[in-house]
């Protein structure tokens, strides 16, 4: 039995550790104008949230969710962009415990990591790095 | 010729983030200056589906040291004059130094054809 999760409450519980994971370096939810002025940052987009529906008649028959955030990781050096998602990767690939701040912290039974791939755009100047992350959030 | 000075505002533009990770710009007041202001001129542009109405304004004030600070940042400030906001686009310095002029502009809504 349990309730549907709040997708807002995913995004500012990953907003938050993001953050506080590559402290200084900013964290954006999408790509801005901010890369006119910012050397290296974030960004993640949130997909794929869905707890399976069990059969039955009763709403809360549902089972945990499993949302996937792509990580997109952007320097103008690509020293910086594999140094910062190696960063990530220690610190959150594994991870089990509280995610995020009260009041929107959720509970996660593991984070796991999978390096996409890194990649370099000509037009912006920027090497990437791609991870795609998944959340196991029982309920 | 008349000689158009007025109030204009000098705000500050801060750039943040959200609690949910999206980009925020938040205006606050500087200081509240007398500009001369001319050539104000709004202009349109009629594309395939949308009309653009955009705004073009001069404001030239004085050289000082809060308007230097403005041309080298000039994407960090934003006038307001006539209950509007204006952004930055060109800045000329004037050569002897005893003035600024600051082109701004803004863009009204834009509307379907």
């Amino acid at each position: 039995m349990s309730v549907q999760q709040n997708p807002s409450k995913y995004a500012a519980a990953i907003q938050y550790t993001l953050t506080q994971t590559v402290n200084p370096v900013k964290v954006y939810a999408n790509f801005n104008r901010n890369f006119a002025t910012e050397a290296k940052f974030l960004t993640w987009q949130l997909r794929n949230i869905h707890q399976p529906v069990y059969t039955g008649q009763t709403q809360s028959n549902k089972g945990i969710d499993r949302p996937v955030f792509q990580l997109n990781i952007y320097s103008q050096s690509m020293a910086d962009a594999f140094s910062l998602s190696n960063t990530v990767l220690q610190s959150l690939h594994g991870y089990s415990g509280n995610f995020g701040i009260s009041p929107n912290r959720i509970w996660i039974a593991k984070c796991d990591i999978v390096w996409l791939y890194n990649t370099y755009d000509n037009e912006l100047g920027l090497n990437q790095v791609v991870l795609d992350c998944t959340l196991d959030v029982p309920t | 010729m008349v000689k158009r000075y007025e109030n204009v505002e000098v705000k500050t533009v801060t750039n943040g983030i959200s609690t949910i990770g999206e980009q925020t710009t938040t205006v606050t007041n500087w200081f509240t200056t007398r500009g001369l202001v001319h050539s104000v001129a709004n202009s349109l542009k009629i594309a395939d589906r949308y009309r653009a109405y955009s705004d073009l304004v001069n404001f030239t004030f004085n050289y000082t040291p809060n308007m230097k600070t403005i041309v080298d940042n000039q994407n960090l400030y934003s006038m307001y004059w006539r209950n509007q906001e204006w952004r930055i686009t060109e800045v000329r310095e004037h050569d002897d130094r005893q003035f600024v002029t600051f082109m701004c502009y803004r863009n009204d809504p834009v509307v379907p054809v």
